[in-house]
């Protein structure tokens, strides 16, 4: 047996207080006699014994009754419940759930209907709290605190990005088990279909919210234009998914300065876009935003940053290469410089470079610098000092970024040296069977080595030749490009620092609610996870400073009237395959309980009357 | 009391008088026979004659056998002393039938036969002290006086039978018959006082008075019972087993005050305020209170 409101026990403590008005209740019969002489002398123990032999009153001992049957029918016993399930609740918490309804927000309307649930679960049964959001979030572990996970419940909030429901969905089923319950709290709306191998007999779902009015700005872009080099071509998009005609105001603007403003109409489920071009430094945010307010409220602001423009210092020692040279200046993003080995330590040690290119050069010790080494001198910790005459070459890691687009056709080598790959190596060119161009990172620093003087080769003539340094070099500095600074709600952000902040630890990370977070960075790289709220986002140290922007530009969850959860699954449906199954709840037996107390508190009126009568 | 009043009940002890063991000791003409010689109905004796005796109570027929003058002496008739001692203590005031009330009722029953007898009867009244005291009378104004007081009783004070005895015994001269109307439901205890009485040559007759609750008290899981005379004594629950150890209590204090008064030849009759006043009287009687004349 288990109870499903234990804590109503409590009122037990009502029956020591019953003995005690029994023991010492008021309504004595005082009776005066012409003397206590006589009976005096009986003894004085009298009123002790007297108040413990009212508890011999077969009243006392059936008004305990009445209170002990009530008491336990409050706590709601439940027969035959077992060793109690597993269940999941799995709260849908993609931007859609913020839209407001008549009773709240969607998320809010999925709280309550999770907690009656809670309520009506049994005791032994556990539940794990699950979200569904870009990721899926394990909220706690099973519990069968039911205090702790109703503080937990209430302490769910949505996110603004797009929920992978079919994932969160399929964890849940994993974490509950076979005969585990999954119950679903979703709008229906904004998450891909749940697909048909899901769609299980223990899975409920239950659907909040009905609410279809929305406008959103679904698209805020920015590109250089083609006009003038110092001006932006910005294009937004509003659409109208309510099935209704609406008319929005639309702002954009940077700082203060509105660059567009103006009314549009829009029809039922349809769309505008607006195209203003505008002068923007580096590092400005537009915004965009509607002056109506509607049911969703994430999607009526964007967002859009001007890219900072950033080069990577590259550093080419050589006696002379003027296909690498070319090669490196037209790669991307590359800030080049030149020197002879000769003027190696002293360019190294006064200047900052992110990549340092070594043609049949290699200072000792190696430095602890991104480097590509082009023909090292023997002896070196990669060569092995064997030679290969004309090798045939052969790729050996097509997937590897280094060799994204590299076709090598024929390419003719004179002279190449055998390389010795290093533990976590991986050999990305082969000649005659043996390495000669290996990659590998440690402790954060990236090295590419190349065993064959490309002056003696045919490759710089070849087409792959400048997409090979190019790749090399995005490979050796990835920051080295413009790092992305406009994501999706949810999208996990990939900056790779500079070359002078290669050595941050970590950052700040700031949201646009203004919590902040630490971010470890290893390598000049970081990642962050945590881009469910739109806004501006700025990421900090003591000498470094950077935005990124987050919008939410999703159709699906800015269709809130739209359900893509189909209607089979709902709770209604399921639940009458799920009557003839075992359920939680068991069979509450508080109704007998309540009939036997008022039986026993009949019998108890009956024989008081009977004994008054006597 | 209109009926001590009236005198309606008591037209049936004109015949009834009191019984006392003693020869009256007093010097006053009665109707009872007193322990000296005079006028009187009773031969007592014979004896000389001397000059000055009554020449009409030489017994001729002794004279004409003897030839010697004899006078015939005759037993004296002479009063009795009634007191009549009323307690009045507030554990009088018991009962559905009231204690007090069946006292005082036989206490004018008592004093009626006795000054229909010619006896003088007195009455006081006493809890833990003497209260009222009228001292013995034969008058018929003396009988409204008594009833008068005995109508005005009011009961006040606790039992104290020891003090008030003594005291009265001590105030009371020339003896006589105490009649004493009490519970004697004394926390002093009853010895003491009527032994003191009986060393100042009183005859005693005690006249018990209990009420119907006191021989069959109440009981229950609720009841509790408290001293009418001491409330703020602790009560006592009157529980079963408390109530049969009071009924074996109450059955040695009753032999304990027969054995008492057996070894002092002292009356001790039993008066239940349920009994009806004819009831009481016939006890009387049927115990050697009284007798018919």
């Amino acid at each position: 047996m288990a109870l499903l409101n234990p804590a109503a026990l409590i009122l037990l403590a009502l029956a020591p207080v019953l003995l005690l008005l029994h023991l010492d209740r008021r309504r004595k019969v005082v009776h005066r006699v012409s003397s206590l002489l006589l009976w005096q002398k009986v003894g004085g123990d009298g009123e002790p014994r007297a108040r413990w032999r009212r508890l011999r009153d077969p009243l006392v001992w059936l008004q305990i009754l009445v209170l002990v049957a009530v008491v336990v029918a409050l706590a709601r016993p439940v027969l035959g419940t077992g060793a109690g399930r597993d269940v999941v609740f799995l709260f849908d918490s993609s931007a859609s759930m913020g839209a407001l309804e008549p009773g709240g927000s969607r998320f809010d309307l999925a709280r309550e209907r999770a907690l009656e649930i809670l309520d009506s679960l049994g005791r032994r049964d556990r539940v794990q709290l699950l979200q569904a959001g870009p990721r899926p979030r394990v909220v706690t572990g099973f519990l069968a605190d039911r205090p702790e996970l109703r503080r937990q419940i209430l302490a769910l909030e949505p996110w603004e990005a797009q929920a992978d429901l079919p994932a969160a969905l399929l964890v849940a089923l994993s974490a509950s088990g076979d005969e585990g319950l999954v119950y679903v709290f979703s709008d229906g709306a904004g998450h891909a279909a749940v697909p048909p191998s899901l769609q299980l007999e223990r899975v409920r779902y239950l659907r909040v919210g009905d609410a279809s009015d929305n406008v959103a700005i679904t698209r805020l872009t920015l590109r250089p234009s083609r006009q003038s080099p110092f001006d932006h071509d910005l294009f937004t998009e509003v659409a109208n998914f309510a099935p209704r005609r609406r008319e929005v105001t639309l702002v954009v603007e940077v700082g203060d300065r509105v660059l567009w403003s103006g009314k549009l109409a829009l029809g039922a489920k349809g769309r505008q876009r607006i195209a203003v071009e505008g002068s923007l430094r580096p590092g400005e945010v537009v915004r965009a935003r509607l002056g109506e307010e509607d049911a969703l409220a994430a999607d009526n602001r964007a967002y859009a940053l001007v890219p900072p423009r950033t080069a990577v210092p590259v550093l080419l020692v050589t006696e002379g290469n003027l296909f690498l040279e070319k090669a490196l200046e037209v790669a991307p993003s590359v800030a080049l410089t030149v020197v002879p080995p000769r003027g190696w330590t002293q360019a190294w040690t006064r200047g900052s470079y992110g990549v340092v290119v070594l043609d049949g050069f290699e200072p000792e010790p190696p430095g602890p610098m991104r480097s590509l080494v082009i023909r090292p001198p023997p002896p070196s910790e990669v060569a092995e000092g064997r030679a290969l005459r004309r090798p045939e070459l052969a790729l050996q890691a097509g997937d590897h970024p280094i060799l994204a687009s590299v076709e090598l056709g024929e390419i003719a080598v004179e002279r190449a040296s055998v390389l010795a790959v290093p533990p976590g190596g991986r050999v990305l060119l082969e000649g005659a069977g043996e390495p000669v161009l290996v990659a590998w990172e440690r402790e954060g620093r990236r090295r590419v080595v190349l065993g064959f003087d490309v002056q003696a080769s045919t490759w710089p003539q070849a087409l792959s030749f400048p997409v090979f340094m190019a790749n090399t070099m995005r490979w050796l500095a990835p920051g080295g490009e413009a790092n992305p600074v406009q994501l999706s709600a949810g999208e996990v952000l990939e900056w790779s620092l500079p070359p002078p902040f290669l050595g941050l630890s970590q950052v700040t990370v700031r949201n646009p609610h203004g919590s902040i977070s630490t971010v470890a960075v290893t390598g000049g790289s970081l990642v962050f996870e945590d881009t469910g709220t739109t806004g501006i986002y700025s990421v900090r140290d003591d000498a470094f400073e950077a935005t990124f922007v987050v919008n939410l530009f999703s159709d699906e969850e800015s269709d809130i009237g739209a359900a893509t959860t189909s209607p089979p699954g709902e709770e209604e449906a399921v639940s009458e395959r799920w009557g003839s199954r075992p359920v939680s709840r068991g069979s509450e037996v508080s109704l007998h309980l309540i009939l036997l107390a008022v039986l026993v508190l009949l019998g108890e009126w009956a024989f008081y009357c009977r004994r008054s009568a006597a | 009391m209109r009926l001590l009043r009236a005198g309606g009940d008591f037209s049936a002890l004109r015949r009834l008088a009191l019984v006392s063991r003693k020869r009256a000791t007093s010097h006053l003409p009665g109707r009872r026979g007193g322990v000296s010689t005079g006028h009187g109905i009773d031969f007592a004796d014979y004896r000389r004659y001397s000059p000055g005796d009554d020449v009409r109570s030489i017994d001729w027929t002794l004279f004409s056998r003897l030839g010697m003058l004899f006078s015939r002496a005759f037993q004296a008739d002479s009063e009795l002393r009634v007191h009549l001692l009323l307690d009045v203590s507030t554990s009088m005031r018991y009962g559905e039938a009231d204690k007090l009330d069946c006292a005082r009722r036989l206490a004018a029953a008592v004093s009626w036969v006795g000054l229909k007898q010619l006896d003088v009867v007195g009455l006081a009244t006493f809890s833990d002290r003497l209260h009222r005291v009228l001292p013995p009378r034969r008058t018929k104004e003396h009988f409204h006086r008594l009833l008068a007081a005995l109508e005005e009783v009011e009961p006040r004070g606790r039992s104290g039978l020891t003090r008030a005895l003594r005291d009265y015994g001590s105030r009371a001269q020339g003896g006589g018959l105490a009649v004493i109307l009490s519970d004697f439901l004394s926390s002093d205890g009853y010895a003491q006082g009527l032994d003191y009485l009986l060393y100042r040559k009183f005859e005693l007759l005690l006249i018990q008075v209990v009420a119907d609750e006191e021989l069959d008290p109440p009981s229950g899981e609720n009841v509790e019972l408290e001293d009418c005379e001491e409330p703020r004594l602790p009560r006592v629950a009157a529980l079963p087993e408390v109530l049969s150890r009071y009924r074996e209590n109450r059955r040695a204090f009753q032999a304990s005050l027969a054995l008492f008064c057996r070894r002092r030849h002292v009356a001790l009759v039993q008066a239940v305020t349920s009994r009806s006043f004819g009831e009481l009287v016939c006890q009387l009687l049927r115990e050697g209170v009284w007798e018919r004349r």
